[in-house]
């Protein structure tokens, strides 16, 4: 199958309102059955939608005295079809998240005060849309691995990508991860090879159990995490948590979980509400970054420490 | 005063089944305080390059024969590229190779990256990949193989394990010569610049282990490979005791011996491979 894939990008890094770094990338990708040719070939149509998309977040990070501020800007063209994308990576005190132009920033949290012990057995309630950050790792990237789990029926986990062609030319579909391996093909820059990613993960309980203990773990922010396919352990460093004890709130210290993905799935007790957009997760496979839309409801699980 | 700095070149990649043949030609300015890059479709120099020779095809070919079940190639990306560079009034040119490739069996992963088409450390990667049992402790001893060494040297700079010096080479990041000097603390004096689009930082270039004593115990031990990428001093390795193969952990405390070779593999800003007694 043959498709002309065209990108114009604008890549800033601003810290304490001043910009320190700005790159424009440009280029096209002939691709033709497993044969590409890829050249630094300016579009000027997609550099002005590129360029047009900075200028908001400009002010934005202008503005932002206490921040590292990392723009990305991006117009592409896939045969006849267009598309936009932009990001704005805000990190504050060691905490990172992506904002779109109109977000509100998460307050900075002060450093933590305490680190949770394993084996405290507490239950661990996913804030924030922070759930969708775990399940893309236990339910996505295991998928991507034909690694299939037996999750709660109460649970949908599907990549419903908000875009109607994919980076390879073919028209874009919803996929149930819990079934199948994502199905959108994407690409970081014109250079990059189209590798099926996941677009946009959006979690969805179905009258699920939901109640909520006096003593638990409460997940804000992540910094990162990833899954081992050889193994199926899913690593997730959380940034920002606080340690719940009914009205008492104790900030914690950063910590990591490591756990095999069947164990999520065993965890996962309860959900309540609609699915949360989780700020921002930046997703690297095969040296390609890109920005990976994330919602899931308020969720609960037992312990992971 | 702003540097200005050009590239252009082309490359040939083979990854993933797909191969990517890619010109590019940009520059980068970098006034001290603002790095700008972009593509710059008309650098005034040089003339056009000739396209890499395509040896590519033929190195995907043979890791792809030497691989079979229960092993299994789990990435390969091989890229052969010539580049023109200026930079004020420096003009040099550079053509460059590469493997990188992953083998996994049950639930481990051997990695191997070089920087030229020869795959002896391939072969044995697999090979050893092919026969290896249970995890074992680390052996008092072991022999790195040129390879392992050279994944550990850039983890080891401004550490007291081992003597490191930068090699001498013809340029630098920014066509400066890289002088052969010990390496003992930072500010580095040359420049790493991997692509025009990153910002060049100082950094030790083409590392080289140095020891009082090249008597390498060929009776220890020797990792072959590694299981995954170098963490500081800790290296997760394959190691080969004769007829036994079996993963272990080493955190390198001390460098006991080190029998250099020629061999310049990709770690940070390049290293040579060098046996070595830890």
């Amino acid at each position: 199958m043959e498709h002309l894939f065209s990108i114009a990008a604008r890549d800033e890094l601003w810290s304490g309102g001043v910009l320190l770094e700005s790159r424009a990338s440009h280029g096209e990708a002939r691709c033709r059955g497993h044969e590409i040719d890829a050249a630094d070939v300016a579009d000027p149509v997609l550099i002005e939608r590129a360029e047009a998309r900075m200028s908001v977040m400009r002010a934005i990070a202008r503005d932002m005295r206490d921040a590292r501020v990392r723009l990305v800007a991006t117009a592409r063209r896939v045969n006849d079809h267009e598309r936009d994308e932009a990001s704005m990576s805000v990190t504050i005190g060691g905490v990172s998240v992506i904002l779109r132009p109109g977000d509100a920033l998460p307050s900075p949290r002060r450093r933590g005060e305490r680190v949770p012990k394993a084996g405290e057995g507490l239950p661990i309630v996913w804030r924030n849309g922070s759930a969708a950050v775990l399940l893309h790792e236990a339910a996505g990237h295991a998928a991507e691995h034909h690694h299939q789990t037996a999750w709660p029926s109460w649970l949908t986990i599907r990549d419903e990508p908000d875009f109607a062609v994919d980076d390879a030319g073919n028209e874009t579909r919803a996929i149930d991860l819990m079934q199948h391996p994502p199905a959108c093909m994407r690409r970081e820059s014109f250079r990059d090879v189209p590798i099926p990613r996941m677009s946009t993960l959006i979690a969805r309980q179905h009258d699920a159990p939901w109640s909520l203990p006096d003593d638990r773990v409460e997940v804000h922010l992540l910094a990162g995490g990833a899954y081992e396919p050889l193994t199926g352990i899913v690593t997730l460093s959380v940034a920002v948590a606080d340690r719940i004890h009914k009205d008492d709130v104790t900030p914690l210290a950063p910590f990591r979980l490591r756990v095999p993905r069947e164990r999520v799935a065993q965890a996962l007790i309860g959900a309540t509400g609609e699915p949360l957009r989780y700020p921002g997760v930046v997703c690297v496979r095969e040296g390609q970054e890109v920005v990976v839309g994330s919602f899931a409801p308020l969720m609960i699980t037992t312990e992971l420490l | 005063m702003s540097e200005v700095y050009r590239k252009r070149g082309r490359v040939l990649r083979y990854e993933h089944g797909h191969v990517i043949r890619s010109i590019e030609s940009g520059e980068a300015v970098d006034d001290g305080r603002l790095f700008r890059a972009y593509p710059n479709p008309s650098p005034a120099f040089g003339t056009l390059s000739p396209l890499p020779r395509g040896e590519g095809s033929q190195v995907v070919a043979e890791i792809e024969s030497l691989v079979s079940a229960p092993l299994a190639i789990e990435r390969l990306i091989v890229s052969e590229g010539i580049a023109e560079h200026e930079c004020g009034d420096i003009r040099w040119i550079e053509e460059t190779k590469r493997v990188h490739v992953a083998i996994t069996h049950q639930a481990l992963r051997v990695i191997v990256d070089l920087a030229d088409f020869d795959l002896a450390d391939v072969r044995r990667a697999i090979d050893a990949l092919s026969r290896v049992t249970a995890e074992r402790p680390a052996p008092l001893c072991v022999r790195l193989a040129p390879n392992v060494a050279a994944a550990l040297l850039p983890s080891l700079v401004g550490t007291k394990v081992v003597e490191l010096w930068q090699s001498s080479a013809e340029h630098d990041g920014k066509g400066l010569p890289v002088i052969e000097q010990p390496l003992t603390s930072a500010p580095w004096p040359n420049w790493f610049r991997p692509s025009y689009r990153t910002r060049p930082v100082r950094m030790p270039l083409h590392l080289r282990a140095v020891a009082p004593s090249d008597d390498i115990d060929i009776s220890a031990p020797e990792a072959v490979a590694l299981l995954a990428p170098v963490a500081g001093n800790v290296m997760h390795v394959l190691c080969v005791d004769g007829d036994d193969v079996f993963p272990a952990t080493i955190a390198v405390e001390r460098v006991l011996a080190v029998r250099a070779t020629n061999r310049w593999y990709p770690y940070g800003g390049g290293s040579f491979g060098a046996e070595m007694l830890v």
